[in-house]
């Protein structure tokens, strides 16, 4: 429990760094949203500065208590809140039917290789998922959508549950590779202690052995890599939505920071943070249910 | 050696070649010719033999994938240079005097740790620009902290070993004990994380290529973008490359999995 805690509080004291120091970043930063538009009078460029200007007290304090991160400096009529709680259900959609899909594939194919360990079947099913970690998602993604998604005429965007299939699936393959291999090792590594070696002279069958015995062992170093897999999918819903165009947060980050539009940006920022240090503390404690042995660690 | 061995080195050693010495032979190295836009793979013309055809500007795309390979090798050897420097000092500091000086150090490298970096480098590129040293230093920075962490525990199990005792008690320096003793034997811990390292950051650069925060210099990310815009015209604008990149990837990755199994005294099995 206080180990928990003290997660929890390193996690606001980093998310407050991020905070401070993507704020002092945008400051410092080169170039502002309006210096790229026609060229403005002197005045009028100081009027739109001294509008816009930004305090680190006040903004701190306007996030932090009311989540608000003010108008979108490129859009506005919009405030970043809105637009944030607009793309994040989409996102999130999209993360999750992926992370579903990585596990669904990748649990299976662990399985299936740790069960025909340095056979043929391990070789095989190794081989495919490997895949996911060679060809990144940039190439595949684009290739798929030229060669299944328009000849099947599946328009891009996120309308109707067949346009999620290929954004999905591309989302979810170097997870599913990582879910897979570690598996695979966590396995190999359970089968060959005492008590499977007992469960095999008591006669039980080779499948009871590898999923009642073996498999909630070796899912605790899975479930100890599902944060920074999140992350990596996270980090990939950026690419997948612009081959896409998943109308998702992804696609407005890029193009906040792009265009200097430094609430937007801010604000995206902040909210991926934010994910990450949730999804960081329920990794945390998903591995601290799952494995008597690290409860009892201070 | 085995096959898994020299097959990727075979391919990664062809594939420096082809970037160092492409201009030499490759016709018409990156020039404009808009007489003859997405010729398919082996068409001819006047400036030669195109392998992989040429791109929408009448670019010949071998020889923009050898450039673009440049960038890449030179984006791998600086940022794990700066990785391995930087994580090497911070790792034998952290572990040679370890104490609350320790404790610090590494908690500091726990929360950097959970920071989402990917986003932190996408807002610095999108913010400086096209700008290559900012680039080397942002993915040299993402990957020093498990290089600091493996060091520190190397460097803590090293101190308090016979040979460093014995230099202690001749009265060195503190300083040539871990420059001249110490870091020597983390070299080889050192050098598996630098190469496993290395397809990452390829992976990484080639991914902000992709977004459109590319360096100014043509990269393979930048290729497979480029070439996802024309996709219906040409597909092996997009194919090419994909494929070079996936080649160099796997072979990195193979080859950095065999360089760790071999340097790991635990590991008596071929996992």
């Amino acid at each position: 429990m206080r180990h928990l805690i003290s997660r929890l509080l390193q996690g606001m004291a980093t998310f407050l760094c991020v905070l401070i120091a993507s704020f002092h970043l945008m400051k410092v930063a080169p170039g502002s949203p309006w210096s790229a538009e026609r060229a403005l009078s002197p005045e009028a460029m100081q009027a739109l500065e001294s509008k816009h200007a930004m305090h680190l007290g006040p903004f701190l304090e306007r996030v932090l208590l009311h989540a608000d991160f003010g108008p979108s400096w490129k859009h506005p009529d919009q405030s970043v809140r809105d637009i944030l709680f607009q793309a994040l259900p989409v996102s999130l959609e999209l993360g999750a039917w992926a992370l579903a899909l990585a596990l669904l594939v990748g649990i299976p194919a662990g399985l299936f290789a740790a069960a025909h360990a340095g056979r043929w079947g391990d070789r095989l099913s190794m081989g495919i998922v490997l895949v996911g970690v060679v060809v990144p998602s940039f190439v595949i993604a684009p290739l798929l959508q030229e060669w299944i998604g328009l000849r099947i005429g599946v328009v891009a965007g996120w309308e109707g549950p067949w346009s999620r299939v290929l954004p999905v699936f591309c989302a979810s393959l170097a997870t599913t590779t990582w879910v897979a291999r570690m598996l695979r090792a966590g396995l190999l590594d359970v089968l060959s202690e005492e008590h499977i070696r007992t469960a095999r002279a008591k006669g039980l069958s080779e499948s009871v052995i590898l999923l009642r015995h073996a498999l909630p062992a070796a899912l605790v170093p899975v479930v100890q890599m599902l944060a920074p897999a999140a992350a990596g999918l996270l980090t990939g819903t950026l690419v997948i939505e612009q081959v896409f165009q998943v109308p998702g947060l992804g696609r407005h980050f890029v193009q906040s920071a792009l265009q200097r539009d430094f609430p937007l940006a801010l604000g995206t920022l902040c909210l991926y943070c934010l994910l990450l240090l949730l999804l960081n503390a329920l990794a945390d404690m998903a591995t601290w249910l799952l494995d008597v042995r690290t409860r009892s660690r201070p | 050696m085995k096959p898994r061995t020299w097959l990727p080195a075979g391919l990664l050693c062809a594939m420096v070649v082809l970037c160092l010495v492409g201009p030499v032979f490759l016709p018409a190295f990156g020039e404009q010719d808009l007489a003859n836009q997405f010729l398919p793979p082996l068409s001819r013309t006047g400036s030669g033999l195109h392998w992989l055809g040429t791109d929408a500007l009448g670019r010949d795309l071998l020889s923009r994938m050898a450039q673009g390979g440049r960038l890449s090798l030179a984006v791998a050897l600086v940022a794990s240079l700066v990785a391995v420097v930087v994580g090497t000092l911070y790792g034998a500091v952290s572990g040679w005097f370890g104490g609350r000086l320790d404790a610090f150090l590494m908690r500091v490298v726990e929360i950097l740790q959970s920071l989402p970096y990917m986003f932190l480098v996408i807002v610095l590129m999108a913010l400086l620009g096209r700008n290559l040293i900012a680039l080397f230093a942002a993915l040299g920075l993402v990957q020093w902290l498990s290089i600091a962490r493996v060091v520190r525990a190397q460097v803590l199990s090293l101190r308090s070993r016979d040979f460093v005792t014995a230099s202690r008690s001749l009265g060195q320096e503190p300083w040539r004990i871990v420059l001249v003793h110490v870091l020597p034997s983390c070299l080889g811990v050192i050098s598996v994380q630098a190469t496993l390292a290395i397809p990452q950051i390829i992976l990484q650069e080639a991914f902000l290529s992709f977004l459109g925060l590319n360096a100014s210099e043509v990269s393979w990310g930048l290729l497979v973008a480029e070439g996802a815009q024309s996709m219906d015209l040409a597909p092996w604008l997009v194919a090419a490359p994909g494929v070079l990149l996936a080649l160099t990837l796997g072979s990195l990755q193979f080859l950095g999995e065999a360089w760790r199994i071999r340097m790991d005294p635990r590991s008596g099995r071929d996992q």
